[in-house]
């Protein structure tokens, strides 16, 4: 066995040494309120949300947990708490068109001073309306109109009676108005009576008939004349006792508001609106829709003249940062509300609802990306509303043709709002790629990195993070061994030694779970031990499937051989994703070899479980079998690759080494030991390259081996170029330190074949000739013979230059 | 003994007619008729004065509101006056079945006035609509009215709504008109209102004697703690009128003499009164 590639235990695990920290407990840390380990999304924040104009809103991409958000919040908390608050903003019936109500915007604070001023306004002004309106002297004064009216008419109909009872002629009422009817005696005259009348009798009554309908017409016809008049009569005195009733009210207003030309003018249409509507205000009828307790949308109400305080910046302090975790199109742009009134929507001004726009206006507005992208016509509301700088208010059930009611269009309202998207990258690619407005709307990208350097900076500034946390979180504090194991926690999840994750929400939650551990043992600290379990509680909760499948591999039924040799077989190493687990597991991967016309079969492949960077590895390793063996005679051989007792995709290249491994034992007809598992990927050189997942790889290998006993002689080959990679397990540390278990690091094919087969694989001499005996000599050796074989049995025949598709020529 | 007869009151008539209903007349008549333990009684005259007219080549009808001339048409009144009947008797049988009370409803055809005066003969009570015909002849009125529109025959009454609980009675010192002050005591009692009393002159009974003898009258009924009872001399048809209009009453109580004269005092009252009004016998 070659010890020099065996590491040291040393290697298999950054140590992170407690007694760097200063501290007990992390009780002892100021807090931190920064983002450690992001410098370049840190300046990238800092200058988009300080950039001025069009465009410079910020996309803070990365992956979630990493801490985006609390990023951009205290990126804005450092600007915001400088800036002025914006303005509040409100909407006002606009009275000349009620669909269109219009928008004020006042200074901050003003907002709800005003809007307390209206609604006493208001109920001052109802008072006194209703006082002058219900007045016994105005009502008298109005009955004095009525009644002139109604006496003239009245005389009207009496002169009238009379100048018919004169001519025998009497004024009756009909079911549907008034007749007139000849008279005999103090009775109506029979058709009997009348036919019996000479002509010139009938003549005569007739005429007279016919010029008392006339009159008669003329009577009726000045009853609407009558009622315009009183009406308008009517009218102009209400107007003038309420114009006398309010006048010194709305003066008053003005004149505490004289400084908002805005709200003055708006007083000054109220009191327009008023007197044109005085007349309304009388009215007190009482329908069937009052009946039900809903207003009487005849009747104009008060509430006419409130003040829809949209945003009211009173209690802002600095500008505004608002997060809207549900960014549909309605809570971003704002709604319009209605009112179910008997079956029947209404809606007004005061209905109108400000949307996370309106809110953030003048300010910050954060948003998830994915959520806004899920919400249906939110994106595009958003763009329009960056591109216009405006909030305009659309009902999306009127755009879609979803309900049919008639609705409001509020007045615009300006905008100035930064926007801060969080998203992962994959989301923000395919935005740049896609849609053309983003790029022009989203000017910078705040890329979060995953991971940091492991420097003794960034270990002081996690611990003071996770001091901070447990603080406000109201958890124990950690003592600097707990710290230090979380560190190591943070190395393995980076899946480095070198580096620590910046993903701060796996590393919160292991504490959150330590605690609970801490509080059951009632511990006064998390230590070490609560750490180690959260995170060892955290993985036995979801691996039920790979306790399964060891179990299945212990029982024999996945064949993983961890003792002996085989001819063209060997352990190869997977990483089987299950979204919030991942695990290693060795594989059994086979090859068989034969005469035939240059080919590898991947069997995956054929049976379409071949992804295409496998597909790739299994080319490359075709490509080097091509170029070390065959650089002058075609190669006689068939040969085939399968993953044994795989049922799913096979993706990826780090079986490669493995792959070449088996397929030249199966070549040379060399055993290799079943005591040791290979993983890295290989390049058409020969030399073996990092992959990934290699401490779930190799844990995968030594959990199998020491399920069936640890023989000391088992271990597990990684790429060189993966040593800074490995964190891996304590258990399979102190194996290894206890040379119960062994990693071998190599950087070339050969090293592997060296190890597996135990016989030295040979470098070629000048000659181009490997040394006897050596495993690359054998494998020569034997496509030689093959390619002699083939030579004397294919006389005669023609060699086909069509291939399967599915088949790599070599 | 049942308190009808210890009234004395056995019947309360509704006089109807072709003009259109106030469900408030039927009302209070059915309230009066369960307080007084009498008969519903319901009658609705067809005007014949319209039927003759209808009869002639030349009838024609002046629309209440558009002032068009329309051919009178027999048949179309007939028409009219049967669906009119159906829709009064129907009215007075829910409003009798409601107050709990007997009823019966007759129609008969002759001249309004005189036959609702024979009927008026044979009840304690008389309840005419204020809109009705009968009243309207006396006042051809077709009140202006800024609030409510004009029915279709151009007259208008106030709802139901705009009046109060009141009663009033007018007084005149006949002894009609004290009965219809003990009926109007009685009511009071019962809906739990306020009573005014106008006094009116009379030949033979000076105001002071009235005066008196109201108040006398007054004291011996048993009062009702929640009803005020207010005494106006009518010194002049102004203030009276004003009174009329500001207490917009629920019923107003006379004397069934004023029915069957015509007198001015009523064709006063009917311009200014538009509840209906109960002559009592």
């Amino acid at each position: 066995m070659n010890s020099n590639m065996s590491l040291s235990w040393q290697a298999l695990r950054w140590h992170c040494d407690p007694q760097q920290f200063a501290f007990e407990t992390t009780a002892e840390l100021v807090e931190l309120d920064e983002i450690v380990g992001q410098p370049r999304a840190w300046e990238a924040m800092k200058f988009g949300l300080s950039m001025k104009g069009d465009g410079y809103n910020v996309y803070a991409l990365g992956p979630p947990g990493i801490g985006k958000r609390t990023a951009v919040e205290l990126c804005l908390k450092e600007r915001s708490g400088d800036e002025s608050p914006p303005p509040d903003w409100c909407y006002v019936n606009n009275f000349e068109d009620i669909r269109r109500p219009k928008m004020l915007q006042l200074p901050t604070g003003r907002g709800a001073s005003l809007r307390k001023d209206v609604v006493t306004l208001i109920d001052d002004l109802e008072t006194s309306i209703n006082t002058v309106l219900e007045s016994d002297e105005h009502k008298n004064r109005i009955q004095e109109f009525v009644n002139e009216a109604s006496e003239q008419h009245e005389e009207a109909f009496r002169r009238l009676s009379e100048k018919a009872m004169g001519q025998q002629v009497q004024l009756i009422r009909t079911p549907a108005g008034f007749a007139l009817a000849p008279m005999k005696g103090t009775e109506v005259m029979s058709p009997e009576e009348y036919q019996k009348l000479t002509e010139d009798e009938k003549t005569r009554i007739n005429a007279q008939i016919e010029a008392l309908q006339k009159e008669l017409q003329k009577v009726i016809e000045q009853v609407p004349k009558l009622q315009k008049e009183t009406r308008d009569k009517i009218r102009d005195l209400n107007r003038e006792a309420v114009r006398l009733a309010i006048g010194h009210l709305l003066a008053k207003s003005k004149e505490q508001h004289r400084d908002l030309p805005q709200v003055v003018t708006y007083f000054e249409a109220m009191e327009k609106d008023i007197l044109e509507r005085v007349d309304e205000f009388q009215s007190s009828e009482e329908g069937p829709v009052a009946m039900f307790g809903a207003s009487n949308p005849q009747k104009p109400s008060f509430d006419d003249y409130a003040i829809n305080l949209l945003v009211d910046n009173s209690a802002t302090r600095g500008a505004p940062v608002i997060y809207e975790d549900h960014p549909s199109y309605q809570n971003l742009i704002g709604r319009v509300e209605h009112e179910s009134q008997m079956g029947a929507l209404f809606t007004d001004f005061t209905l109108i609802e400000a949307g996370a726009l309106h809110r953030a206006n003048g300010g910050y507005l954060l948003l998830d990306a994915w959520r806004l992208l899920q919400q249906p016509y939110a994106w595009e509301g958003l763009k329009r509303a960056l591109t216009s700088r405006s909030i305009k208010i659309d009902s999306l059930g009127e755009a879609l043709s979803l309900v049919s009611t008639v609705s409001l269009e509020p007045e615009p309202i300006p905008l100035d709002v930064k926007v801060a998207l969080l998203g992962d990258r994959m989301l923000y690619y395919l935005l740049y790629q896609f849609d053309p407005e983003f790029a022009e709307l989203f000017k910078v990208s705040a890329d979060f990195d995953d991971e940091m350097e492991r420097t003794s900076e960034h270990c002081q500034l996690m611990a003071r993070i996770v001091g901070t946390f447990t603080r406000r979180e109201k958890l124990r504090s950690l003592t600097r061994s707990a710290v230090a194991l979380l560190l190591e926690h943070a190395a393995r999840l980076a899946e480095d030694s070198g580096r620590l994750t910046t993903n701060m929400r796996a590393l919160v939650d292991v504490v959150r779970e330590a605690n609970y551990w801490a509080e059951r043992a009632e511990k006064g600290f998390i230590d070490e031990i609560q750490i180690a379990k959260a995170i060892d509680q955290q993985i036995h909760r979801v691996d039920r499937l790979r306790q399964r499948l060891h179990e299945e591999m212990g029982r024999g039924t996945i064949l993983i051989d961890t003792q002996g040799s085989r001819v063209a077989q060997v352990n190869g190493l997977s990483v089987l994703d299950l979204g919030n687990f991942r695990f290693g597991q060795p594989s059994r991967i086979t090859a068989t070899a034969r005469l035939g016309m240059g080919q590898v079969i991947n069997i995956e492949r054929q049976a379409k479980l071949s992804g295409a960077i496998h597909s790739k590895g299994v080319l490359i390793l075709s490509s080097f079998l091509a170029a070390r063996f065959a650089k002058n005679q075609p190669l006689s051989l068939s040969a085939s690759l399968v993953f044994e007792q795989s049922y799913g995709m096979v993706d990826g290249d780090s079986a490669s080494v493995a792959e070449l491994c088996v397929l030249l034992s199966a070549i040379a007809n060399v055993p290799l030991k079943q005591n040791l598992a290979v993983t890295g990927s290989i390049n058409q050189l020969g030399q073996v390259q990092a992959i990934g997942g290699v401490n779930e790889k190799v844990e995968g290998f030594f959990d199998v081996c020491a399920a069936r006993g640890l023989t000391g002689d088992q271990g597990v080959l990684i790429p060189e170029s993966n040593i800074r990679h490995l964190m891996l397990r304590p258990d399979v540390v102190d194996a290894c330190a206890a040379n119960r278990f062994q990693i071998y690091a190599i950087a070339t094919i050969d090293q592997a074949m060296n190890l597996l087969s135990g016989i030295d694989a040979g470098t070629q001499d000048d000659q181009g000739h490997f040394p006897l005996g050596s495993f690359n000599q054998r494998v020569e050796s034997r496509l030689q013979e093959l390619t002699k074989f083939r030579k004397s049995t294919s006389r005669g025949t023609r060699s086909s230059s069509s291939y399967n598709s599915d088949k790599t020529q070599l | 003994m049942t308190q009808a007869i210890q009234n004395g009151m056995q019947r309360v008539l509704v006089a109807f007619d072709n003009s259109r209903r106030n469900g408030f007349t039927l009302e209070t008549a059915a309230e009066l008729a369960a307080d007084l333990q009498a008969e519903l009684y319901g009658l609705f005259v067809e005007d014949e004065n319209l039927l003759r007219l209808a009869g002639m080549p030349f009838a024609r009808e002046i629309g209440g509101t558009s002032a068009s001339a329309r051919p009178l048409n027999r048949e179309v009144i007939e028409r009219t006056f049967r669906v009119r009947a159906e829709e009064a008797k129907r009215a007075l049988i829910e409003s009798a079945q409601r107050a709990q009370v007997q009823w019966d409803f007759q129609v008969c055809r002759g001249q309004l006035l005189q036959m609702t005066c024979a009927a008026a003969d044979e009840a304690d009570v008389t309840i005419v609509e204020p809109q009705s015909i009968l009243l309207n002849g006396l006042r051809f009125a077709n009140r202006l009215s800024t609030r409510n529109p004009p029915s279709e025959s151009g007259l208008v009454s106030p709802g139901k709504d705009e009046l109060t609980n009141h009663v009033a009675v007018i007084l005149d010192g006949s002894s009609c008109a004290f009965r219809a002050l003990h009926v109007a005591l009685q009511l009071t009692r019962s809906l739990s209102s306020d009573l005014i009393v106008f006094l009116v002159p009379m030949p033979g009974i000076s105001m002071d004697e009235l005066h008196d003898l109201t108040n006398l009258r007054l004291h011996e009924q048993p009062r009702q703690k929640t009803s005020n009872i207010e005494v106006i001399s009518w010194v002049e048809s102004t203030t009276l009128k004003l009174n009329i209009r500001k207490n917009r009453f629920r019923l107003a109580l006379l004397s069934r003499t004023n029915l069957i004269a015509g007198e001015p005092l009523l064709q006063l009252l009917v311009h200014d009164l538009h509840c209906p009004l109960a002559f009592v016998r």
